[in-house]
């Protein structure tokens, strides 16, 4: 285990593995904002 | 609006969990093996099996045996072990080394090579020369592990059949712990934790994945009398209600299946919270988005074949939880963008705490869990458990973008 290379580490073996990677994390960052976004700016409106 | 009420109510029923997995304890059962018999069993099958060389005469030591069972543990059940192996050979032997190491000795294991291409086979051959309790099941043709499973029970002739996968190791004391679920139980699933969580970032997740599952839904559902999910590995079933229930269907998530077929009929499943079982998690981002794409698609599938059965109790929406939660997210997106368009023109308010509360109580308990579950230490992976999370969203889409499921199975080895 100890020599297999730095990117395994992160769970990356393949080419379509760094693909996958991006998805999940860069794609998770972005949902996130999305819901926080839209989810908080209407409250900053000045309803009721 | 909408979108308000709905991450209420998920949020809700995701914090209903997240505290009963911390405040319910599950009842400890009384083991029904007292020391004196425990020798009876242990004893003279340890004396007698204890094997001197590789290629002993199988016939000669396995009648005796199967005699001295016979006269001393009338009222132990046997367990088959089933084993699906295909192209297994970097793990089958780990395996077999642990179930040989039972305190329970009244078993039988079916290695079940099934399409195999390597040396799979060949090395379960040895074990099955050295113990005749270890037996070899060659299969070709139909993909799928159930095609394997329902082979092998088909041989069996115990009276638990267990379910574990190739890549597990077992602790010894495992078959001596379940016996007591089955005083009540008609099933039993056992928790399960990764072998190698420190391999990489993706299996190290998904180990903290699956502690907070456990602890939060698996435990939850048992202490309020409700039955467990079966995981496909570390299942226990008792052999006559699986042949009632017409063991398993070839489906991507057979494991799914069974528990609504088993829950359908009005069987028990309870969870060996005393009993882990060290699974392989597949550690590398690719195979574990398709694999979790073909869970989805498995579950999906079930619920569609089970709908009128799922709608029929409210309660039974608990078993829904991976499909809905989903649909859920997708449905919540989708909302949300609707509301924030509808906002000049459409006075709505729910207060803001109604909103967060739940979340915050979830992400507290997904934390209070994963200290509980594993250590303190694991908490700093929270926040990437979080954006991991969002890996079934792409898993939804992945499981109708994928057209063959043949190639599936999931590589393992990386420990």
């Amino acid at each position: 285990m100890n020599n297999n290379p730095w990117w395994w580490k992160l769970g990356i073996r393949e080419k379509k593995d760094i693909a996958a990677f991006l998805v999940i994390f860069i794609g998770g960052i972005v949902a996130a904002l999305f819901l926080a976004l839209f989810g908080v700016w209407p409250f900053l409106l000045p309803y009721p | 609006m909408f979108a308000g009420v709905l991450v209420t109510i998920v949020g809700v029923f995701w914090a209903f969990y997240a505290i009963a997995g911390l405040i319910l304890k599950t009842k400890p059962l009384k083991d029904p093996i007292g020391t004196k018999q425990k020798l009876s069993i242990i004893f003279p099958a340890t004396l007698i099996l204890k094997p001197k060389k590789l290629d002993g005469p199988k016939i000669g030591i396995s009648l005796p045996v199967t005699f001295v069972f016979k006269l001393r543990t009338p009222d132990y059940p046997k367990f088959s072990i089933l084993i699906p192996a295909k192209n297994e050979e970097k793990v089958i032997e780990n395996i077999l080394d642990d179930l040989l190491a039972q305190t329970y000795k009244n078993f039988e294991v079916f290695v079940i090579c099934h399409n195999c291409t390597d040396g799979t086979f060949r090395k379960a051959e040895r074990y099955a020369k050295r113990d005749y309790r270890i037996r070899l099941l060659l299969l070709s043709g139909q993909e799928g592990k159930a095609v394997a499973l329902n082979y092998g029970a088909k041989h069996a002739t115990g009276d638990i059949i267990a379910v574990f996968d190739a890549d597990n190791r077992v602790p010894p004391s495992s078959l001596e712990k379940v016996l007591k679920y089955f005083s009540k139980y008609d099933a039993v699933q056992s928790r399960i934790e990764a072998s190698n969580a420190n391999f990489s970032l993706i299996s190290k997740l998904a180990d903290l994945e699956i502690a907070v599952f456990s602890e939060m839904f698996q435990k939850t559902r048992h202490a309020l009398g409700i039955n467990v999910g079966l995981g496909g590995t570390g299942e226990f079933i008792r052999r006559e209600v699986l042949e009632k229930v017409g063991y398993w269907d070839n489906n991507l998530t057979e494991d799914f299946a069974l528990f609504a077929k088993l829950t359908r009929h009005n069987y028990k499943i309870g969870w060996a919270h005393d009993i882990t079982i060290y699974d392989e998690k597949t550690p590398f981002a690719y195979s574990m988005l398709k694999q979790r794409a073909r869970w989805l698609r498995g579950h999906f599938d079930v619920m569609l074949n089970n709908l009128r059965y799922f709608l029929k109790d409210p309660l039974n929406v608990h078993y829904l939880i991976a499909p809905l939660a989903v649909i859920g997210y997708y449905v919540i997106y989708f909302l949300w963008v609707l509301t924030v368009l509808s906002v000049p023109f459409n006075a709505w308010y729910i207060p803001l705490w109604v909103w967060l509360l739940p979340s915050a109580t979830f992400f507290t308990g997904i934390a209070a869990q994963i200290v509980k579950a594993r250590k303190v230490s694991d908490l700093i992976y929270v926040p990437l458990l979080l954006l991991y999370l969002y890996h079934w969203q792409i898993a939804f889409i992945g499981m109708f973008m994928i057209k063959n499921w043949n190639n599936a199975k999931t590589q393992h080895g990386f420990r």
